[in-house]
């Protein structure tokens, strides 16, 4: 049974809420980044941002798949509430880097909700977010991991720009405009901050995340019309 | 008229022995010779290896890093000798932004900006006076003190980081120091006071540092508490960086940092590794400042912790020697840490380093 639009209203808004909650909780364990403003900016960013794929991924009820859009505007919202908070009680971050942080959060949302509509079969909707809350996990810190394998494999080549460009987390630190890689804490951590890398423009990001999500939702779309035609049933419903 | 000649005469007749003599004992005389014809080799491999904008490895640090050993080589190159000088110019002046920065990345921006300040001073041309006290006022704000909320206590004050985060570092601090240095910032600027406040808390000298974690060798580290080389162990090119960050600031040769320094470096004395530094990172880098801080110091030869007489130019020069390829360039074939898998910067550093060895 389909939920009525007031109900679908209140999941969505109480997922808002409790994203904003939960990222607020999880930024009390950043507090020894305090001498980092920017460092807080993206922490709260990347928390909202997996907690919001995650909640609003799996709020929906009954054989319901979240709209991708749907999803990268609440996290955006909850994003937004959560680093103007931030930013005021702060007064470092300028609201334009407010905006940014929050736009690169509800883009990234929508890639990670486009995918976890590609992989969702009803039965395997929380393995599917879970694969996806993990794979960006892993793929954000891929800078920390994978620095010293581009140091020791190939630390005058490309390897570096591609690891610092292929990560979430760089996104999300172009947009606070912030130097990460440099910071006292993760150039201990990787070697990455001594190697030859450029960080890619904000904006080229930013159009290529939305290519890709719009890509994989138009392929997510496509993937379920046949697979409902081929069985001649109802496709798992997106609310929107 | 005759006796102005028979004073000219006998003015060469006694001075001109004495400066030889000086010059013989300052380094070999061979090693003089190919030490300039390296220089030759090296600036010649850097003419090929510019792009057509006029950059090295399309980065403003690189170029003026080359430019810069251009302006200083013994061939004396400047604006008027042509495009291979005035072609860089031009790209590291298309590269200043409406801060004073000068730099084509917001990442690199201390780095960047202090070597294009050195190499436009190293050109003598007035026009570049304005764009030279702005980015003099850029590096001045990059520095971490009480506007960006930090007090006299902590462990950052008075350091300049890459520009983009704000965590400082002593080769950061070096690097504008030097240009701030170069272009001659007033000597009672409270920059100085702030910043060899950092210097300090980078040294191994508990003599001197108010960090209760310093060691006591006398070396500098990375910065306050960290070496990347592990702890916060002291290593040769931090401790050239260090020492010369002191005599940027007009520390005496008395002083107990500058001494405890150039201890550190009679204990370690080597061109052949970067001492204290893993898979001898940085080495390029390490003989630049090893020889800048040598001949700011003034002496032609050290003498190490055992007793042994360097002339530290001809050791620079037969070590550089060696590491010579065949097309003039150097690189570091060790370890690509801090670009040094890049020929064009460590032929730029080895250059500048040769300068010194046959400065006068």
């Amino acid at each position: 049974m389909r939920p009525n639009g007031a109900a679908r209203a209140a999941m969505r808004w109480s997922a808002v809420v409790a994203t904003t909650l939960a990222g607020a909780l999880v930024l009390t364990l950043l507090l020894p980044l305090q001498h980092a403003p920017q460092a807080l900016q993206i922490g709260a960013a990347a928390v909202t941002l997996l907690v919001g794929v995650i909640v609003g991924n799996l709020a929906c009820p009954g054989r319901s798949v979240a709209a991708p859009l749907a999803v990268a505007a609440q996290a955006g919202c909850s994003s937004l509430v959560l680093l103007a908070l931030l930013g005021w009680s702060d007064g470092a971050a300028t609201f334009g880097s407010l905006l940014r942080s929050a736009l690169a959060v509800a883009v990234l949302a929508w890639v990670m909700s486009a995918l976890v509509q590609l992989f969702a079969r009803q039965e395997r909707r929380h393995a599917s977010v879970s694969l996806v809350a993990f794979a960006t996990l892993v793929l954000g810190l891929a800078p920390l991991w994978g620095g010293a394998i581009v140091d020791a494999v190939a630390p005058t080549g490309a390897g570096a720009d591609i690891l610092v460009g292929v990560s979430p987390l760089t996104y999300l630190a172009q947009a606070a405009g912030w130097d990460y890689l440099r910071y006292d804490w993760i150039y201990r951590v990787t070697p990455l901050g001594s190697l030859r890398f450029d960080y890619p423009d904000f904006w080229i990001s930013t159009i290529a995340y939305a290519a890709l999500a719009a890509a994989l939702q138009v392929l997510a779309a496509g993937i379920r019309q046949s697979v409902s035609a081929g069985l001649g049933s109802a496709p798992p419903t997106a609310v929107t | 008229m005759l006796q102005v000649l028979k004073h000219l005469v006998l003015g060469a007749v006694f001075v001109l022995p004495g400066i030889a003599s000086a010059d013989s004992a300052t380094m070999d005389a061979a090693l003089k010779d190919k030490a300039k014809g390296m220089t030759d080799a090296g600036l010649h491999y850097l003419r090929g290896s510019m792009a057509e904008d006029g950059s090295w490895s399309n980065s403003v640090g690189v170029t003026a890093l080359a430019l810069r050993a251009f302006l200083e080589s013994p061939r004396g190159y400047s604006e008027g000798d042509g495009a291979f000088i005035t072609r860089p110019v031009k790209f590291l002046l298309d590269h200043i932004n409406p801060d004073g920065s000068i730099s084509e990345t917001n990442n690199n921006r201390n780095y960047n900006t202090a070597v294009a300040m050195i190499a436009l001073k190293a050109t003598n041309n007035p026009a570049y006076d304005d764009i030279i006290k702005n980015a003099q006022a850029f590096l001045k704000g990059l520095q971490i003190d009480e506007p960006e909320g930090y007090e006299r206590d902590h462990k950052y004050y008075g350091g300049i980081g890459y520009g983009g985060d704000e965590r400082p570092d002593l080769s950061n601090v070096y690097h504008a120091l030097e240009a701030l240095k170069a272009t001659n910032l007033d000597p009672s600027d409270p920059t100085w006071e702030k910043a060899l406040l950092f210097v300090s808390r980078s040294q191994n000298n508990s003599e001197t540092n108010d960090l209760a974690f310093a060691a006591n060798d006398g070396g500098f580290a990375y910065m306050p508490e960290y070496s990347p080389h592990g702890g916060s162990v002291s290593y040769g090119s931090m401790t050239h960086a260090g020492l010369l960050s002191l005599l940027f600031a007009d520390t005496d040769k008395n002083d107990p940092r500058v001494k405890a320094a150039y201890e550190w470096i009679r204990a370690n004395y080597s061109v052949d590794v970067n001492p204290g530094a893993k898979d001898n990172q940085g080495y390029f880098y390490y003989l630049n400042a090893f020889a800048k801080s040598m001949y700011a110091w003034g002496e032609p030869e050290l003498v190490d912790a055992a007793g042994v007489s360097h002339n530290w130019r001809n050791d620079l020069t037969t070590k550089l020697m060696s590491l010579e390829q065949k097309d003039g360039s150097w690189v570091n074939k060790e370890s690509g840490r801090w670009w040094e898998g890049d020929p064009n910067l460590c032929t730029a550093w080895s250059v500048i380093a040769l300068n010194q060895v046959v400065r006068k």
